[in-house]
């Protein structure tokens, strides 16, 4: 079969999966000098020739679905003997099977990578056979990548589902992330729509890279050119809308994951139907039939773990087995601040960081500001502007001398005036909300 | 009985205007004028930096204009070199968000000259610290904006730069920058591609930044009716290319198409040198 007709058929199994980030590793030629996190010349024995990491990640185009394009994101086969029902490759799909050889899927990477498509590689499978032989096409790939093709660009694997310890320590070996996807919130779910996958085999792995980038950070600190082991961590997936949980459950087990296993990311995968024509033959009777994917749910998530990530939240303040839904109106954070009314107006002339993070419309960056900014000098409104904070939000839960504000006016008017103001229909950035 | 009439004057006001050469050399030579005088002028034109003047009308350096440094050479040197020590040592960081608001290219000279002696005046590190990045201190805003504009814009080149094989066996990526942004991307671009030649053309400014590989990137001027690199014989697109194109379409999911936010996240304005999108 053509590369092209290949790449066609598992580019297109692959692209379900929402990672995409190629941030948290920081290596290439510059590692020589012994400063980057992934010290890649001690890792592969050899100087990369092509390829580095950059820490903050790159984006290197943008899909008509608004989605960032930064790997060249594919599986290494479409063979699955596996059969979960949301899945495009299931077992029982009517579709052609193929695979790619190791030298193709190299040669593909290095050809993308030097027109600067990609910043990597990110490799998953379908499993064609006993999960250590498929892990280590995975991991044979990866290895030369970094040995023959002298590859210094990002590489995040799969760990395929049953993998062993012995081979969980070679991926990270020579990747720069690893991912174990979880898809489903409980392990009920997973019994019904993936009956031969095991959350405890799935958490296990997961534990498995915890204990390994552990031993790894402790290996550094004694003896800073040992090897390193998956760079920028690890991360998951969460299948949203295809089984019955709630998001007060989806965000109880996100933080969970983060706490306990140090995860850089938990992505939500809003459920697309796959029954339908083109995207692999007859629904599964055990999916729910909705008209398309729940985005909307799926973009509060999004914005909800990032609160948990970087705004001191925690996911029992945010949602509780009564309240079990986040809003679909309005952002978490907005949501939050009008249901504990009594917390606000905050005084941002003198309150501190945490208070500052909490007010809709104070993002991470201008809270910062404000600290540096409100030195010995007093805050108007049009220096809050400037500082970049989002005043049509903040000025419901903010005092300031001289700022006439709307703190005073009733949560039904201001949850009236914020419905749907951050355009989330439209799948806005989730940054500064 | 003649009546009296009131006589207006128009009104007079004396603006110090400065030009200059449009290199950063001649911008700093500039500011070590205004630290020395202690004027700032009211307004700075920038001509095309030397490698564009081969259109520049004669008339375009006349006498007339005041406060202007156009006079290269050893003395402009001296006084460019004296400003920048000046402000490296006052901040390492002022002097970065300087320069990078200066190749945003955007005409706010005044402003960074502004801040730039606002800072070097101030007496202690702290207040240089604080003033550094005061928004309320007047030039403050429009020097970071301008610097956050320019990093912007590096950023998008980063990923959006699309590198094609030469018969010079270099790989050629081809852009229109708004910002004056190729000096930064030799550094990311260098550990990108280690032993890799490569070139990227600025076809804005007639610019080349190359690499051989082997040596740091150079910054040079090229002639547009005799580019540098040349396109390779063959099919247009290359395989890859063709590869690449059918991957970005295959990847799209159907049911979540937004082509406002795939526009929004990526302005018209780059699709000229996607080969995965269409031309606008």
């Amino acid at each position: 079969m053509e590369l092209a007709e290949k790449l066609k058929l598992l580019a297109g199994g692959a692209k379900y999966d929402a990672s995409c980030a190629t941030s948290g590793s920081n290596h290439g030629p510059a590692a020589e000098a012994g400063t980057g996190k992934g010290r890649l010349k001690t890792r592969a024995g050899t100087m990369p020739i092509i390829g580095a990491t950059a820490p903050a990640g790159v984006c290197h185009s943008w899909t008509e679905d608004g989605r960032c394009v930064s790997l060249l994101k594919v599986l290494y086969s479409n063979i699955c003997r596996f059969d979960c029902a949301y899945c495009v490759n299931r077992a029982s799909v009517d579709i052609q099977r193929i695979s790619f050889t190791v030298e193709e899927l190299v040669r593909l990477t290095i050809e993308f990578y030097k027109r600067n498509y990609i910043e990597g590689l990110f490799l998953s499978s379908g499993i064609f056979a006993d999960s250590d032989l498929v892990m280590e096409q995975l991991i044979a790939v990866a290895r030369r990548l970094r040995t023959e093709a002298g590859f210094g660009g990002y590489i995040h694997l799969k760990i395929i589902p049953g993998t062993g310890p012995k081979q969980i320590a070679e991926a990270g070996r020579w990747a720069d992330r690893l991912s174990a996807n979880i898809e489903l919130p409980t392990d009920r779910s997973l019994q019904y729509l993936a009956p031969q996958k095991s959350g405890k085999l799935i958490m296990g792995a997961m534990e498995e890279v915890a204990i390994l980038e552990q031993e790894t950070k402790e290996t550094g600190r004694e003896a800073p050119k040992k090897l390193s082991f998956a760079p920028a961590g690890q991360s998951t997936q969460l299948i949203v809308g295809a089984s019955p949980e709630d998001d007060h459950q989806i965000l109880s087990l996100s933080s969970a994951l983060y706490r306990r296993f140090g995860l850089r990311r938990v992505y939500y995968s809003a459920y697309i139907p796959v029954g339908s024509a083109g995207r692999g033959g007859l629904a599964d009777p055990r999916l729910p039939n909705i008209p398309g994917p729940p985005l909307v749910r799926e973009h509060r998530l999004y914005q909800a773990d990032w609160l948990l990530r970087f705004y001191k939240f925690r996911s029992d303040e945010l949602l509780s087995p009564t309240r079990p839904f986040l809003d679909p109106h309005l952002d978490p954070k907005t949501a939050w601040a009008l249901d504990n009314r009594e917390l606000f107006p905050v005084d941002v002339q003198r309150a501190d960081y945490e208070a500052l993070l909490r007010v809709p419309g104070i993002g991470v960056k201008s809270a910062r500001r404000i600290l540096e900014q409100r030195r010995g000098k007093a805050l108007t409104a049009e220096l809050l502007q400037r500082l970049g904070v989002t005043l049509k939000r903040a000025r419901y839960f903010i005092s300031l001398p001289g700022f006439s504000g709307d703190s005073d006016k009733d949560t039904a008017y201001i949850r009236r005036i914020l419905s749907d103001a951050d355009g989330a229909g439209h799948q806005l950035p989730l940054f500064e909300f | 009985m003649p009546t009296e009439r009131a006589i207006s004057f128009p009104s007079l006001s004396f603006k110090m205007e400065a030009l200059y050469d449009g290199t950063l050399e001649g911008f700093f030579a500039l500011l070590q004028d205004a630290i020395a005088s202690g004027k700032v002028p009211d307004r700075i034109r920038r001509a095309h930096p030397k490698s564009q003047q081969r259109d520049s009308s004669p008339g375009l350096f006349s006498e007339a204009e005041l406060g202007s440094s156009l006079v290269s050479g050893p003395e402009q040197e001296q006084k460019s070199k004296a400003a920048m020590e000046k402000l490296r040592s006052c901040s390492e960081e002022a002097y970065r968000d300087c320069l990078q608001a200066w190749m945003s290219e955007e005409a706010i000279e005044t402003d960074i000259i502004r801040y730039a002696i606002g800072l070097l005046g101030s007496p202690n590190r702290s207040t240089v610290e604080r003033l550094r990045t005061d928004r309320s201190f007047g030039p403050c805003q429009s020097v970071l904006r301008a610097s956050q504009r320019f990093l912007r814009e590096q950023d998008r080149l980063l990923g959006l730069l699309r590198f094609k094989p030469t018969r010079e066996a270099y790989l050629l990526a081809r852009c229109e920058p708004e910002t004056f942004a190729l000096p930064a991307l030799a550094e990311p671009l260098k550990r990108r591609f280690g032993t890799t030649a490569w070139a990227v053309q600025d076809e804005r400014r007639h610019l080349v930044l190359s690499c051989d590989g082997s040596h740091e990137p150079e910054l040079s001027a090229y002639d547009p009716e005799n580019p540098p690199f040349s396109p390779p014989e063959g099919l247009v697109p290359d395989e890859y290319e063709a590869l690449w194109q059918e991957y970005f379409h295959i990847i799209t999911i159907d049911s979540r198409k937004n082509p406002e936010l795939q526009k929004r996240l990526l302005p018209l304005r780059y699709w000229k040198y996607l080969p995965e999108l269409p031309d606008r």
